[in-house]
């Protein structure tokens, strides 16, 4: 099975549909948040949550967003030599245990490294979408993607 | 001990190093890189990672970056109601397992009840392996 793409793969303007979505459980929630040192009590405190005006506990963003991108990194950036950063990332609808997350990532473009002529650098925008197709997240990133065969 | 800060405990050119870091473990690593789905051989694959360029595992970046926002949360964003958006997030090092990380951050805008805070990452021998910038909703009370 083909894992990520080369560089020469990359198409701009392409959209790659991940194929794969995810629902995400309160045990996940809760996981995440505490192992990331994370102790903000909208996220793990119902009771909490519900005096704040929220219905329950809202998934943490720093889940959400490793989510998104870990279910993009197959179609994308699963041969990357290394990640270089996010430009932006975007919440825009909270989403809560149960929910379901799935994505897509589009190339918005690619150019060739300017010192290492093995590789290049791929810059692509990932969307985040819950079970009813409403937009939950929007992504920007850019990696290292090698050259292949 | 009080978590966070409310509105008016918050102002633009605040700056916190925070504490406890954390060390990140191989078993972090695999935990979060697979239920992520990210199954990129360089984050779960140590017979792989040792003919690539820094031959063992890295660290996957948003654990890195969830750690680093998780730990500024006692001295900021403790009580914040909403994250609006991560901006600039660049990964400036990599990060192995066993390594320890701190982080530092800076309140650098306020806009109604919006914050927005710049966090560093940084590891054992001070080296910054990550910036990033984020806004938050913060409540007044």
């Amino acid at each position: 099975v083909n894992y990520g793409r080369y560089y020469d793969e990359f198409e701009v303007g392409a959209v790659y549909k991940h194929s794969l979505g995810r629902t995400i459980t309160d045990f996940d929630n809760t996981l995440f948040a505490l192992m990331t040192m994370n102790q903000n009590p909208l996220h793990i405190d119902d009771h909490y949550a519900r005096a704040q005006g929220f219905e329950r506990r809202p998934v943490i963003d720093g889940l959400i967003f490793s989510l998104l991108t870990g279910m993009s990194v197959m179609d994308t950036s699963g041969k990357t030599i290394a990640n270089l950063g996010f430009d932006i990332v975007r919440f825009e609808a909270p989403m809560y245990a149960g929910d379901s997350l799935y994505g897509e990532s589009e190339v918005l473009d690619k150019r060739e490294s300017a010192s290492k002529p093995d590789r290049g650098i791929v810059h692509i925008e990932t969307r985040g979408f819950n079970q009813r197709g409403e937009r939950v997240i929007t992504l920007r990133r850019s990696f290292l993607a090698p050259k292949g065969s | 001990m009080s978590y966070g800060r409310y509105l008016h405990e918050i102002e633009v050119g605040q700056t916190f190093r925070h504490w406890p870091g954390r060390t990140i473990t191989e078993f972090d690593d695999t935990l979060f890189s697979l239920l992520s789905m990210n199954l990129h051989p360089v984050h779960i694959d140590e017979h792989h990672a040792r003919g690539t360029q820094h031959g063992q595992r890295l660290v996957e970046g948003p654990i890195v970056i969830s750690l680093v926002i998780g730990m500024s949360q006692a001295d900021i964003g403790g009580r914040a109601l909403r994250t609006v958006e991560y901006s600039d997030v660049r990964h400036l090092g990599p990060v192995f397992h066993g390594d320890t990380i701190y982080a530092a951050s800076s309140v650098v805008g306020k806009d109604g009840d919006v914050v927005e805070v710049e966090s560093r990452g940084l590891n054992q021998r001070a080296e910054v392996v990550l910036t990033l910038r984020r806004k938050i909703v913060v409540p007044a009370a």
